[in-house]
């Protein structure tokens, strides 16, 4: 798990946005001549997978209120993910249902399904960010400021858990590597460590006798990993806000790594020169490592890497390769 | 009263109720419910010493049964729906992972009991017999080791069985020695 992967994607691969948006234009209107039928009356293959059709997958991301009124300004306009992996997979999405009921989310309990039932007190508006460390604009904001000037698009990844399991979900949100540009960071920022929130009073798995975690809980990425076009910071999924459990109001995504790298409800970002402690790596330096890509040929201590199943599963399931 | 819990799995199961990855949920089910039975039959031995009712040992064996049923179901499971039955991914897991390793060599030890546990063997095998249940006391810290190993996060509920277990040795091995 430590071993180090550079991005497949070299900066003149990635198609300017102009490009594939006349690319989806095309395909939506040659599958509407294909299949003779009126617009709008059945999704063209080229978008079923966002904007509106997703939120008619999912009925019940289309209720989730705002947390505060400036988000539901942010939401109207939302980019199509691109039509070309990896930003964008083809593969069958899972159900909005799913990916709100089995989460690790230990802050709120150790079960799958405690992130979602147990987290009804979780506050997410107003919410701080401090950003801190090697960057020429230091400082404490507000969410609203720092999520203001970017425009929210979409980005279908698989999420892999370590556990031996996979997701596959549209996220919605903005490159990380936008927002870091902003703030300026040093030379000697080398490396991105995050925080997530602790509210003992709202998360019922931090004073928990069982909680092996010493809050709160860290990640970092090396800063060519944080400025990779692939990472993502995600402020929803499924055209709509982030379920608490699921990392709200604002969480990373690294798609090429392990799931438990990708920090959810955010509030500190420090820019630094040396390797950050991360939590998993801090409680089991043998079982994580501080990269944690995704490898198929290195297995965890406990779960085989070589196959994952990919949820939801059926009793006639088998796990893929 | 000892297939309730299966009874509910299998409901579970056919009503679509193990939610999106029922693989998992079986495998700690059966898993729990295998080391449940096993710690359950393992105290009836002590309890009838404790208490000289010999009631309790006419239930021991069919309950040392319904163990072995679980750990099959639980080993099933394993096998079809985390690793696909691909054979050569179980031989590597066995050999491979200490935790798989000590599980797969306690159902190993359930096996041979459940095999010689008819009336006729048993009085076949005689005073054999009973050196081999004893094999029944050491496999269960091995189980209780693969379980917490494989599922330290649900520390709440093992160590229930952990304590569980400490006591049964705390009161059978004395007796053992005092004999």
């Amino acid at each position: 798990m430590l071993i180090k992967r550079p991005s497949d994607v070299i900066p003149s691969e990635i198609t300017p946005e102009s490009v594939y948006k006349k690319r989806r234009d095309f395909m939506f209107d040659g599958g509407r001549a294909l299949l003779g039928v009126a617009a709008g009356s059945l999704p063209s293959i080229a978008n079923a997978q966002n904007g509106e059709a997703l939120k008619a997958r999912a009925p019940a991301a289309m209720r989730r209120s705002p947390p505060a009124a400036w988000w539901a300004e942010k939401f109207q306009n939302i980019k199509p993910a691109p039509d070309r992996e990896p930003y964008f997979t083809g593969e069958t999405l899972t159900p909005y249902e799913d990916v709100t009921i089995y989460n690790n989310f230990y802050e709120f309990g150790m079960d799958k399904s405690d992130p979602a039932t147990r987290s009804g007190e979780f506050k997410t508006d107003p919410w701080s960010v401090e950003i801190t460390g090697e960057v020429e604009k230091p400082g404490t904001y507000h969410l609203e400021d720092i999520i203001k000037p970017h425009d929210i698009e979409e980005r279908i990844y698989r999420l892999r858990c370590v556990e031996a399991w996979s997701m596959v979900i549209p996220w919605i949100g903005f490159p990380l590597a936008d927002l870091i540009k902003r703030f300026e960071p040093t030379s000697n920022a080398k490396f991105v460590e995050f925080e997530t929130i602790v509210d003992a009073e709202t998360m019922p798995g931090i004073n928990s006798r069982f909680a092996i975690v010493r809050w709160p809980y860290r990640e970092g990425l090396r800063i060519d990993e944080a400025t990779n076009p692939l990472t993502f910071m995600a402020v929803g999924l499924y055209g709509s806000y982030l379920p608490v459990q699921n990392g709200a109001p604002w969480r990373l995504i690294v798609p090429w790594k392990y799931g438990f790298k990708s920090i959810k409800s955010i509030v500190k970002i420090n820019f630094r020169e040396t390797q950050p402690n991360t939590t998993w790596e801090d409680l089991q330096p043998n079982e994580y490592g501080f990269y944690a890509n995704v490898n198929p040929q290195v297995h965890h201590p406990r779960w085989r890497q070589d196959m994952e199943r990919r949820l939801p599963q059926t009793l006639f399931s088998r796990p893929r390769n | 009263m000892a297939l309730v819990p299966f009874a509910f799995l299998l409901v579970r199961a056919l009503t679509d109720n193990l939610g999106p990855d029922p693989a998992q949920e079986l495998s700690i089910e059966t898993g729990e419910w295998t080391l449940r039975f096993l710690l359950i039959t393992l105290t009836l031995t002590p309890l009838r010493q404790l208490t000289g009712q010999s009631e309790f040992i006419r239930h021991r064996r069919m309950l040392g049964l319904f163990a072995l049923f679980y750990a099959t179901v639980h080993l099933l499971v394993w096998m079809s729906l985390i690793l696909g039955f691909r054979w050569f991914a179980i031989a590597e897991e066995i050999v491979e992972r200490p935790y798989i390793t000590v599980g797969f060599t306690s159902f190993f030890i359930l096996v041979v009991l459940g095999i010689t546990s008819p009336k006729a063997m048993v009085r076949k095998m005689g005073k054999n017999w009973k050196k081999l249940t004893s094999l029944g006391l050491y496999r269960c810290p091995t189980r209780s080791g693969s379980f917490i190993v494989d599922i330290a996060c649900r520390c709440d509920r093992s160590s229930i069985l952990w304590i569980h277990y400490f006591c049964l040795t705390w009161v059978s091995l004395p007796a053992k020695f005092g004999q």
